[in-house]
């Protein structure tokens, strides 16, 4: 295996595969600030650039787009309340709050360091662990990635915040929005009202954006004239020893959830990025501070957003099947140059598949020194008068929202649910739980219908199947473990 | 003075967008502008790659005179591209690739236009269907296959992609024609479906040729048979489910469609440009081969039959299999 490594590093070290790694990961950085162009559509633009090179150039700079994009996708998050992809959406919960006071340098210097070991850690695992886990992969079948969501489900309890009630309504409503669209098996549309958008469900950016980032500016909106206090003191520009001993552990534990869960094909980065934020609340001895500006808060899901992109190759690599839409886009950029990714890839093009892994080293080392020199620029971001600041993420959301899909519609949800969560912060209501609903709502739903017409209907099929009952026994114990810590303590009080 | 200034700078952008327009209407080609190329389905999937090969292939060869910009406009079925497109009546720089759903989601009523709503252009591709299984299941061949489900009713699962797209209608065509019925469970995409397959969560599922070849090639799985008319050129030792007594023969469309009410010098331009790539080098070995495709040329008048014959084909299964009155 050494040999090989060293063979792939010679390859990687060439001097167009360094420079195109190199672009791949700064575009990939830029892909992850703006908000709306996700990985996938910034692959998808440069698959024709591809066409010229060779193929392990080309999957080295589509690779370098993808976990690029997942470092730059923090900054936005952090900055101004805008996820700038779908996975960096837990990101702003904490990241947000830290900018506010103060600490931007620490949440910007964490999830960049946090990024760089998860994403280094993913690629050893790659390297190491991919065979067995595209098997592992292969066995989740529907019942299972229902017991997984199912898990994913129990925990918008721990995302509640202050008030459970409040907090399961956000819930709720989240579910709500999940439903909105065709009925995965019948084609009947739901709540779609004859508008072509809706019929495959609300598109989770433009709902984010408008929840996280609208609902803030307009906040923020309120206090245009007066520059809210916190502006002034930006200190400590990279994080320091206590935040280092916080986060070492979430970073750790974000790199090992956002690997394992990305290698589903049905789970992916997003969920990934939410399982292990509400982990870290669950295993921490202060859980009420997250959602305030905790390091760990950002720590934990910007190193499993990372973790994903080497998990995420596995199914591609091992298997020759696109796990997700990026791995989709760098399919096709492989069968054009005549190789088709599939079992047999690792036998007949070793020498590709250990440079792809070289540079995945490399790269991740590129991000980090091309993105520490700006966690002191784009703090000082934040120095931007609010007149300025206000117009600016309006049109830079605006405008990322649409080139999704290249739809006004999309525009439009994304003011709706920027009014809405901005009520939803006046009245003390959590966006958090909305979110984490509606991304899982679907999955759940698709999970459950295939395995029910798997089993004919009988609900038995999700506790017959080891995985999932253990997945599904899990969920209880989550789901029943406030009750049951509250019962203890009245039990010890008497 | 601050508004005067607003004013003038507004006026000074009017300006300079009247000035921008009208310098293309020199030229005397039927292509003014930029082409905005209108791809129906997301980054990353069959569409979205053949749309981005043409664009690479027109641009590497210098087939047209202005640049063909690839847009994805998902969602609905394809209904969001084909409203957009569909609206842009008698305008040539606004192409949209047409694969079946362009014939099934209108049929299904999820689109106000259907193709004949389009300018036919031309169909560059057919992709075909192969019955896959699991090279540990027990059916060696389509004759095995029948017989235990024939036994068993209703036990085999067999999926695909979201009801009622192309892979149902031929689980439908298959079970019809052999007299027995599957358990269809549909996925999200033909990558999830294959994983399902791989992992025992189904047992036959019906992947492109593009899709299948790389498992078979590893002994992950076997396939029964082509659900086409005639043998796969790059895979000949597979059978047709013609030859062994099952009349089932469908294919993936891959056409180019453009809005409705072009003149007749700017079809024949069209058809020119797409013959010029469908015959490059480029795109025969490195789209058509690697994809395991069946090449075609059709002019407008031939792809307008081609979509008519299709589309009553669809609309005959769909009724039969309950998806449509």
């Amino acid at each position: 295996m050494i040999d090989h490594l060293l063979t792939g590093f010679a390859t990687a070290f060439s001097f167009s595969n360094l420079f195109f790694c190199f672009f791949g990961v700064t575009m990939g950085t830029i892909i992850g600030v703006l908000p709306g162009i996700g990985p996938v559509a910034g692959t998808a633009m440069l698959i024709p650039f591809t066409f010229g090179m060779n193929p392990t150039t080309a999957i080295i700079m589509l690779a370098g787009i993808y976990y690029g994009a997942m470092y730059g996708g923090s900054t936005t998050s952090i900055l101004v309340n805008l996820p700038g992809e779908s996975a960096s959406v837990m990101t702003c919960l904490d990241g947000y709050q830290m900018a506010r006071h103060g600490r931007a340098g620490a949440a910007l210097g964490i999830s960049a360091f946090g990024s760089f070991i998860a994403g280094t850690l993913s690629v050893v695992g790659l390297m190491l662990l991919a065979p067995p886990l595209a098997a592992f992969a292969i066995s989740f079948g529907p019942p299972e990635y229902f017991a997984l969501m199912a898990l994913g489900m129990t925990l918008v309890i721990s995302l509640v915040g202050d008030s459970m009630i409040k907090g399961l309504i956000s819930g709720a409503f989240g579910i709500f929005l999940g439903t909105i669209g065709m009925d995965p098996t019948t084609g009947i549309e739901r709540f779609s009202y004859g508008i072509p958008t809706l019929l495959d469900g609300l598109s989770f950016v433009s709902v984010s954006v408008g929840l996280f980032a609208l609902s803030e500016v307009f906040e923020m909106a309120e206090y245009a004239i007066k520059p809210p206090s916190y502006i002034d003191k930006i200190s400590n520009l990279l994080p320091n020893k206590e935040d280092w001993k916080r986060s070492i552990m979430p970073i750790l534990r974000g790199s090992a959830i956002g690997f394992f869960a990305s290698a589903l094909p049905g789970a992916g980065a997003t969920v990934a990025s939410m399982l292990s934020y509400a982990t870290e609340k669950k295993l921490s001895k202060h859980p009420e501070k997250f959602g305030t500006g905790i390091i760990e808060g950002v720590a934990a899901p910007e190193s499993a957003n990372n973790a994903a992109t080497g998990g995420a190759m596995i199914p591609l690599l091992v298997l020759g099947v696109p796990g997700s839409g990026t791995a989709a886009v760098m399919m096709g950029a492989l069968l054009v140059h005549g190789m088709r990714p599939g079992p047999m890839l690792l036998d007949k093009h070793p020498d590709f598949f250990w440079a792809v892994i070289a540079s995945m080293y490399i790269g991740n080392v590129m991000l980090l020194i091309l993105n520490l020199p700006f966690v002191g620029i784009w703090a000082r971001m934040l120095k931007i008068p609010h007149v300025i600041l206000i117009p600016l993420i309006l049109a830079i959301s605006s405008v990322g929202v649409f080139t999704v899909n290249n739809n006004l519609i999309e525009v439009w949800i994304m003011l709706l649910f920027g009014v809405i969560g901005y009520f939803m912060n006046k009245f003390g209501f959590p966006a958090a739980p909305v979110i984490l609903a509606l991304i899982l709502t679907p999955r759940m739903e698709d999970a459950m219908q295939q395995s029910l017409q798997m089993s004919h209907q009988s609900i038995s099929i999700f506790f017959s199947r080891p995985i999932s009952l253990a997945l599904l026994s899990v969920a209880c114990v989550s789901l029943f473990s406030p009750v049951l810590r509250y019962l203890w303590s009245r039990v010890k009080k008497q | 003075m601050k508004r005067k200034k607003h004013l003038l700078i507004a006026f000074v952008i009017a300006v300079s967008f009247l000035l921008v327009a009208p310098v293309d209407s020199r030229a005397q080609s039927v292509l003014t502008r930029p082409v905005e190329f209108v791809c129906h389905a997301a980054p990353g999937g069959g569409s979205d790659l053949q749309a981005r090969f043409i664009q690479s292939v027109i641009e590497s060869e210098k087939l047209c005179p202005q640049p063909v910009a690839v847009v994805n406009r998902a969602g609905g079925g394809g209904a969001i591209a084909f409203a957009y497109v569909a609206g842009k009546k008698g305008d040539p720089h606004v192409w949209l690739t047409a694969t079946t759903s362009f014939l099934t989601t209108p049929l299904l009523g999820k689109s106000k236009y259907n193709y004949k709503d389009f300018t036919p252009i031309t169909n560059l591709a057919y992709d075909d269907f192969l019955v896959t299984v699991r090279t540990d299941a027990p059916w060696k061949t389509m004759k095995d296959l029948v017989e235990d489900a024939k036994k068993r009713p209703g036990q085999i699962r067999t999926g695909g992609t979201y009801a009622p797209g192309t892979d149902a209608l031929i689980d439908h065509l298959i079970g019809k024609e052999a007299g027995i019925k599957f358990n269809y469970i549909p996925y999200k995409s033909g990558g999830e479906a294959m994983i399902a397959l791989l992992g025992g969560n189904l047992d036959m599922f019906y992947p492109n040729p593009g899709e299948a070849l790389a498992q078979m090639e590893a002994k992950k799985v076997r396939i029964l048979g082509v659900a086409s008319a005639k043998r796969l050129e790059g895979a000949p030792n597979i059978p047709t489910l013609k030859e062994m007594g099952y009349n089932v023969s469908m294919q993936q469309l891959r056409s180019i469609a453009a809005p409705k009410d072009l003149s007749p010098e700017a079809v024949r331009y069209l058809e020119q440009l797409f013959k010029r790539v469908a015959n490059s080098a480029n795109w025969k070995e490195k789209y058509i081969k690697e994809n395991m495709l069946a090449w075609d040329y059709l002019t407008s008048a031939e792809t307008q039959k081609l979509w008519d014959s299709n589309n009553e084909f669809c609309a005959r299964i769909m009724k039969e299999m309950g998806a449509i009155k």
